[in-house]
């Protein structure tokens, strides 16, 4: 019975693999989306503990969903995936609270260790 | 020429006013209530024996509520920045005090009516800066202390 | 429960994943296809280079997943020329759009591959991946990608970045050897504690006054993190959230330097809860080690100045070369050296946080509080004894006697109070020499300045207000007043001419003159000038109330004064601000051919009156006693009229009824009965309503600021002893026609 987790990533494989990684951990999935629209979405709906958001999604990219998330939750824990060679824009979701954020392809036990920090504060 | 400027943040923008203007940042505290202020007057504050009054920059700009990049600003971050204008201190709350930036006069410029949601008749101008943009402040106009020309030195 | 961990090491292994992966990757391959034959067709739409830009970064995350290494490059190549061209930094001319259809060909076969259950280790596609790079190769001649996302890989440092000093090991050796001394030396040679700037230095005083400590943080960020830059950024974002950061080094704004800069950051900060700001900076996941230290204000605060921190960055680059003891013997002796200051310049003390005051006033002031507790306990034995059967008379002898002094004691300390607040004019007259030489040469004129009573002490306050003023009068001499060396010799006068400046005390005032020895006003201009204008009267003026016509408006403007020698400019500015501002006055003086004097009187002391206090609402008011009449009581039956305008009778007028709760908004309480001041401006009497009567007392008048008065209903403001705010109204509201008068139990708004 853990913290429930959001994962937002156009990818299906992605977020299988994620989902993978956090339920062996166990973690709740509270839902997933594919991009940043039924990411807002659904955050407001299921208001899960934390949520992964990818910074490259269609319809609304990550740091504009992350913006509307934190415009409904001031206090929402946001984890930030992202390639490599993205730095200002990480630069920028960290300026506006995002705990942390993870370079892809992470290792599981990155993105387990990322979780947990984000969980504690 | 190239000045230097101490910027803060307001919502989504960044302003800027030169240092020479900046006497002191300090936190919001101690804020005294005054009788039937202007909307834009949150008080002022006792230092030392000078009441100084603070002015809500967002309030004074009119910057839209709605446009902030997360619901509210941390809180602990929120300062007041004392300054003098025309030879009299006053504070400007502000969300953040950030970086203290050195813009080159030909960098400002001031076509724009309306900057953020809110008046651009307060700011001197834009000022183009490799970090982004920066929104030079008229102090004495925000203070409404523009009336108070300065004194003209002897003719050209 | 089995840890993943090995789990996507062997993922091309899994069965489960290995399926998700081709039927995702598939599919985005064949919409790679398509999307790039409807670029081809219409190359100009943004939406469809978006798409693609998608698609290949989408590709390139999936299979690094998987662990194809090949299939990822090649997707990254694709993903990185597709980022120039959204970013408007690259057009789709033929080659690129050869080269990324080639891409994309090869990714399918790839795929297909894949999907037979091979690998992608026996596709070759450096051939490929070299003419994606040449297509995108027009870069190098445009500054970095315009676009938001241009993601252009790791070796993504903007052109604009600055190249840091060649000092690769040093930073760590110098440590070693400073780390005793306490710098932290970054990549281009700055240092976390030394050259403080002003800025800083103001912050860290503040911070230190508010009772704050101050830290010095220094991280390592884990070597396994790819991105360090965000990273320290992440460490710089939740130290602010527990602190203040005043510096950081490396720096973090601007553009990024290299990424490997920013793997051991330092930061100088001030908290008030040093424990939540360890605890913050350990909560960063990927850092492998947090230290921190204390600082001690006083040090940093009187540290080395600027240039020698630059000699510092000086001696560490030169020791690239010598070799690291030099350049450690450099940075240690640098901040020994701060005890000597090498530097003729003295550091700039922070603005406004500490006051020099001497210390004979300190000393007076302290004798007088030692009296205090001597009275103190004085009363406080009476009060004792008198609950011990002491003799109540005796006890009353004690007690006025007791009082007595405090009353002398109590204006003696706000004597002294006020002195501390006195400094002597030459804070303002030691600007003029200087001022002088440098006009005189500008303007081609000479002048002998001469300077007296620069002794006289004025109230700090007013030292800013009145310098302007007085430095604008003088160039208005130097400029208008004085002939050129030629002319004056002409006239039979002195080459040289004469400028000086006095102040002196006289009485409760302070009095400065200005005169010049020069060409003097056009009084009879000035007097056509004043009939031309349609000033009544004007004719029959004396020369002094002519002259007093010069500090109006219309008289100041430039083409006027060209008429009369150009003596008036700005003067309408000095006269608004010493009337109003400094609350004194200003005249002119002057002799045609041989000069022109300018007075200025300023009051000496801040004004202190006798006052009622009363409480409106929850704020204070004053009214000068001379204003009051009587107070009284005022019952609901005797109010007549309504809608603003009720009035009451008193004595044998029927006079109007004001409320402090109208007047501010504060509302009140219907009642029977309502306490009311009978106020007195000039001829006009009215009653004001006031929540509570409090006390007479004298209050020392500040100034308010236009801001907080934009009614004009407040002639100052005074502040307790206590801290609260006391707001002098001016009676002269119930002059006014249009006043506010609501009924006094008008509803809060």
């Amino acid at each position: 019975m853990g913290a429930s987790i959001l994962i937002a990533d156009d990818l299906s494989f992605m977020r299988m693999i994620q989902k993978e990684i956090l339920t062996e951990r166990g973690y709740t999935i509270a839902g997933e989306a594919s991009d940043g629209l039924e990411a807002v979405e659904k955050y407001k709906a299921l208001h899960p503990d934390l949520v992964l958001l990818d910074i490259t999604m269609p319809n609304m990219n990550g740091l504009e969903a992350m913006r509307k998330i934190f415009a409904f939750d001031p206090r929402a824990r946001v984890i930030m995936c992202s390639a490599l060679g993205q730095q200002n824009l990480i630069v920028e979701a960290i300026k506006a609270g995002v705990k942390d954020f993870i370079v892809k392809p992470f290792k599981p036990e990155r993105i387990l260790s990322a979780i947990e920090k984000a969980l504690r504060i | 020429m190239r000045k230097r400027y101490v910027s803060f943040a307001l919502g989504e923008g960044r302003y800027c006013v030169p240092v020479e203007h900046v006497l002191q940042i300090m936190r919001l505290e101690g804020l005294i209530e005054i009788p039937k202020p202007p909307p834009f007057v949150l008080g002022v504050l006792n230092l030392r024996g000078d009441i100084i009054p603070v002015v809500s920059l967002r309030a004074r700009l009119e910057l839209p509520r709605e446009k902030v990049t997360r619901a509210g600003p941390d809180p602990r971050k929120r300062r007041v920045v004392i300054t003098r204008v025309n030879g009299k201190p006053y504070g400007l709350d502000v969300d953040e005090v950030r970086e203290i930036v050195e813009i080159d006069d030909a960098a400002i410029s001031t076509d724009s009516t309306t900057v953020l949601g809110g008046r651009a008749d307060f700011l001197v101008g834009i000022a183009r800066h490799e970090d982004g943009l920066y929104l030079v402040l008229d102090l004495p106009r925000v203070l409404g202390t523009a009336r108070d020309l300065p004194i003209a030195g002897p003719p050209a | 429960m089995s840890s993943p961990a090995s789990g996507l090491a062997a993922s091309a292994d899994d069965p489960r994943l290995r399926r998700a992966f081709l039927e995702e990757a598939d599919e985005l391959s064949q919409k790679l296809g398509e999307s790039l034959q409807a670029l081809e067709a219409d190359p100009s739409n943004m939406d469809t280079v978006n798409e693609v830009f998608r698609l290949t970064h989408s590709l390139k995350s999936e299979s690094a997943f998987m662990g194809f290494a090949r299939l990822s490059e090649l997707a990254h190549r694709m993903e990185d020329v597709l980022g120039l061209v959204r970013g408007g930094s690259l057009s789709l001319g033929r080659p690129v759009m050869d080269a990324v259809f080639s891409g994309a060909d090869r990714i399918a076969e790839t795929m297909a591959a894949l999907a037979k259950g091979g690998t992608d280790t026996q596709f070759e596609n450096g051939a490929i991946l070299r003419s994606l790079s040449a297509a995108a190769g027009t870069r190098a001649a445009r500054t970095g990608g315009a676009g938001p996302a241009a993601a252009v890989g790791p070796a993504a440092t903007s052109p604009a970045a600055p190249t840091p000093a060649p000092v690769p090991a040093l930073p760590e050796r110098s440590q070693a050897g400073a780390a005793a001394a306490g710098a932290e030396t970054g990549p281009t040679g700055e240092t976390l504690l030394q050259g403080l700037g002003d800025f800083e230095r103001a912050q860290l005083a503040e911070a230190r006054d508010r009772g704050e400590e101050c830290l010095r943080v220094t991280v390592t960020v884990d070597e396994a993190e790819p991105m360090k830059f965000p990273r320290a950024w992440l460490v710089f974002a939740a130290l602010e959230s527990a602190a203040n950061v005043v510096r950081t080094v490396p720096a973090l704004d601007g553009q990024p330097a290299e990424d490997a800069h920013y793997a051991r950051m330092s930061f100088l900060l001030t908290t008030s809860d040093p424990e939540e700001v360890v605890r913050v900076a350990s909560g960063v996941d990927q850092i492998a080690s947090v230290k921190v230290e204390r600082c001690r204000f006083d040090d940093l605060l009187s540290a080395v100045t600027a240039r020698a921190a630059e000699a510092d960055a000086g001696a560490v680059e030169a020791g690239a070369e010598a070799g690291s003891e030099a350049s450690t013997t450099a940075a240690s002796a640098a901040l020994t050296g701060a005890a000597a200051d090498t530097d003729s310049r003295t550091p700039t003390p922070p603005e406004k946080t500490s006051i020099r005051v001497d210390t004979k006033k300190l000393d007076d002031l302290w004798s007088l509080i030692a009296d205090l507790v001597l009275n103190k306990s004085r009363i406080a034995h009476v009060s004792e004894t008198l609950g011990k059967g002491m003799d109540p008379e005796m006890a009353r002898e004690e007690l006025a006697e007791a009082f007595d002094d405090l009353d002398k004691i109590s204006g003696g300390m706000q004597q002294a109070m006020m002195d501390t607040r006195m400094i002597p004019i030459s804070v303002i007259f030691n600007k003029f020499p200087r001022l002088v030489r440098d006009l005189c040469r500008k303007l081609g004129k000479s002048v002998e300045l001469s300077v007296s009573g620069e002794e006289t002490e004025i109230d700090r306050s007013i030292v800013e207000a009145l310098s302007d003023p007085l430095t604008h009068i003088i160039r208005n001499s130097l400029d208008h007043g004085i002939e050129f060396p030629e002319e004056r010799v002409r006239r039979g006068k002195s080459e040289k001419g004469r400028v000086s400046v006095s102040a002196r005390r006289q009485g409760g005032t302070i009095v400065i003159e200005l005169s010049d020895d020069g060409r003097g006003m056009d009084v009879p201009g000035i007097r056509r000038k004043a009939v031309g204008m349609g000033i009544s009267g004007a004719e029959s003026f004396t020369e002094a109330q002519l002259l007093d016509l010069v500090f109006l408006p219309g008289f100041s403007t430039k083409e006027v004064v060209t008429d009369l020698s150009g003596r008036g400019v700005g003067m309408d500015v000095v006269a608004t601000r010493v009337r109003k501002d400094l609350k004194g006055d200003v005249a002119l003086d002057t002799v045609p051919d041989r000069g022109t004097r300018v007075t200025l009187f300023l009051p000496l002391t801040l004004t202190i009156v006798n006052a009622l206090l009363v409480r409106g609402g929850t704020q204070l008011y004053a009214l000068p006693l001379t204003e009051v009449d009587s107070t009284a009581k005022l019952t609901s039956s005797e109010l007549r009229g309504e809608g603003g305008r009720e009035s009451a009778a008193w004595e044998d007028e029927e006079i109007p009824v004001f409320s402090l709760g109208a007047l501010f908004e504060t509302g009140r309480r219907r009642s029977d009965e309502y306490f009311a001041l009978v106020l007195r401006h000039r001829d006009r009497r009215a009653f004001l309503v006031v929540d509570e009567l409090i006390e007479e007392r004298e209050v020392v008048i500040k100034p308010v600021d236009d801001l907080l008065n934009a009614e004009r209903l407040f002639s100052g403001v005074s502040v307790l002893e206590d801290g609260r705010l006391v707001f002098i109204l001016d009676t002269s509201f119930i002059r006014r026609e249009n006043s506010d008068r609501e009924a006094p139990w008008a509803p809060a708004s």
